[in-house]
């Protein structure tokens, strides 16, 4: 390999690990592990102050490694939506996702509006199954505390029934909260994509590149130009940062939503990129291609057609499932 | 007084006989006193039709004419309909039993819009009463951020490790 390719290619990912701001060591996509159990939460919401504890409500989801749930808390004057996206990423941890919504009743405007206090917050932790979640919608303070308390156990239970097919999440309310305090819903969605981008001039195809992506993660994906690239597509290698923002189950192969930006890496400025598209959009069906046309916005003085070109599939866990 | 030839005076007057019994009809009068008076009653009773003259006023007939038209000409609203008993009674009965429907299906549309207008405001109050039902948790809200973090649990597990209370 000549120094110059080893220059362009280390340039390449340097790149890349800047465009996807640090994230790429941290793209965990849930490994293949070997847990043919149920995965459970126990979701406990105790009110704690100087009488001690108090159970204010108690339930139990239960599902397949991956089983995502919501929690919501609601009362007068105050709404939570606490939404937990969950993977097992090895036989004993967990890797946690929750987004938090909170909205606080603030008052009122002087045309007698409603104001509301509104924030969103994202956490991404890795937890053991010795260890537990504590979220607490009003902050750590003096006085009384509200908790909810997230805790994971590996159930008894089988993932698959004897007929094969995936037992369903469940959730188990044992203690509801008074007057619909909290509310709990759970789902399975895949969560592991397989994302092929390539590269095509003029209708042939020039580089290319692929990465395992979890839903709601950015992933950055290099296009590796081949040896059909021209020296224009060799010299500007395109960056990828995508996302799959959502899946959705509303035919046989569901779809996924992806967004993505697309840079334009130049390695003679050590590492530098440009933009070339910027918060573009789609809806994928898995194992379909989907194309973008990148002509007026990637190497336009070549006179060349550049299509951008995405094939969404599920990872092989979710495909079985 | 009566006399056997006085019925046929009024047939002689009358020109009504033949030649020979008007002849001797003639010869009886001259002797018969009663025929006579009859023959002269009957024929001022003849005078007296002859001579009568009735009282034509134009504009009272006119009048009169137009009062005949005109009540071939009633209004509708002044014309008079003669109908079976029977047929009567079906129809005040019909009548009857229409009005009441009316009223059923006034009454009934007045209650349903009653009830629409409760159910329109039923998800007001439903959330009014959710709100009122719900936890006040005013007194956990200090103005703080919602945090997340996670912690050891204990040996005995989740929320009721801790000595939870009721």
């Amino acid at each position: 390999m000549k120094a110059r390719t080893k220059t362009v290619l280390f340039a390449l990912l340097m790149s890349t690990l800047l465009m996807a701001g640090g994230r790429l060591h941290s793209v965990s996509v849930a490994v293949e592990v070997p847990a043919a159990k149920r995965i459970r939460f126990q979701v406990a919401t105790i009110e704690e102050g100087a009488g001690g504890r108090k159970v204010i409500s108690n339930a139990t989801i239960e599902g397949p490694p991956g089983t995502d749930f919501v929690v919501d808390l609601q009362s007068r004057r105050f709404k939570m939506n606490a939404r937990f996206l969950t993977d097992l990423i090895s036989p004993g941890e967990l890797k946690i996702r929750a987004k938090l919504n909170t909205r606080r009743f603030y008052g009122y405007s002087q045309n007698n509006l409603p104001l509301f206090e509104e924030d969103n917050q994202s956490e991404t932790l890795r937890l053991g199954f010795e260890e537990q979640l504590v979220l607490m919608p009003f902050g750590k303070g003096s006085g009384d505390l509200l908790k909810v308390e997230v805790t994971p156990l590996m159930s008894d239970q089988h993932v698959y029934l004897t007929s094969g097919e995936m037992q369903p999440p469940a959730i188990n309310i044992s203690e509801p909260g008074p007057g619909g305090l909290i509310t709990i819903h759970a789902l399975k969605i895949p969560h592991d994509f397989e994302v092929e981008a390539v590269l095509l001039e003029n209708g042939r195809e020039v580089a290319q590149g692929s990465s395992l992506c979890l839903i709601e993660e950015a992933q950055g994906i290099l296009l590796q130009p081949n040896n059909r690239a021209s020296s224009d597509v060799a010299n500007n290698p395109v960056g990828i940062n995508l996302t799959i923002t959502g899946y959705e189950r509303n035919n046989p192969l569901g779809e996924a939503a992806i967004t993505f930006d697309v840079h334009r890496i130049n390695p003679q400025e050590n590492s530098a990129s440009q933009p070339v598209a910027l918060n573009w959009a789609g809806i994928a069906v898995p194992g379909s291609a989907i194309d973008y046309d990148l002509s007026d916005h990637y190497l336009k003085s070549t006179g060349k057609k550049y299509e951008l070109r995405f094939m969404v599939r599920l990872a092989a866990r979710d495909a079985a499932n | 007084m009566n006399c056997d030839f006085s019925e046929r005076v009024s047939l002689l007057i009358d020109r009504e006989l033949s030649p020979l019994e008007a002849e001797q009809i003639r010869e009886h009068l001259t002797g018969c006193r009663i025929c006579q008076q009859v023959e002269q009653d009957f024929l001022g009773l003849r005078h007296q039709i002859k001579s009568y003259e009735p009282d034509t006023d134009p504009i009272a007939q006119r009048q009169t004419l137009w009062r005949v038209l005109a009540s071939q000409n009633v209004p509708l609203w002044r014309r008079k309909i003669a109908l079976p008993a029977p047929v009567f009674a079906l129809v005040v009965v019909a009548l009857v039993a229409f009005g009441a429907w009316s009223v059923f299906v006034r009454t009934n549309y007045q209650q349903t819009r009653q009830l629409d207008k409760r159910v329109s405001k039923a998800p007001v109050e439903a959330t009014a009463n959710a709100e009122a039902g719900a936890m006040d948790l005013s007194r956990f809200d200090r103005g703080e951020r919602a945090i997340l973090y996670k912690e050891r649990r204990s040996e005995m597990g989740g929320a009721f490790g801790k000595g939870a209370g009721r």
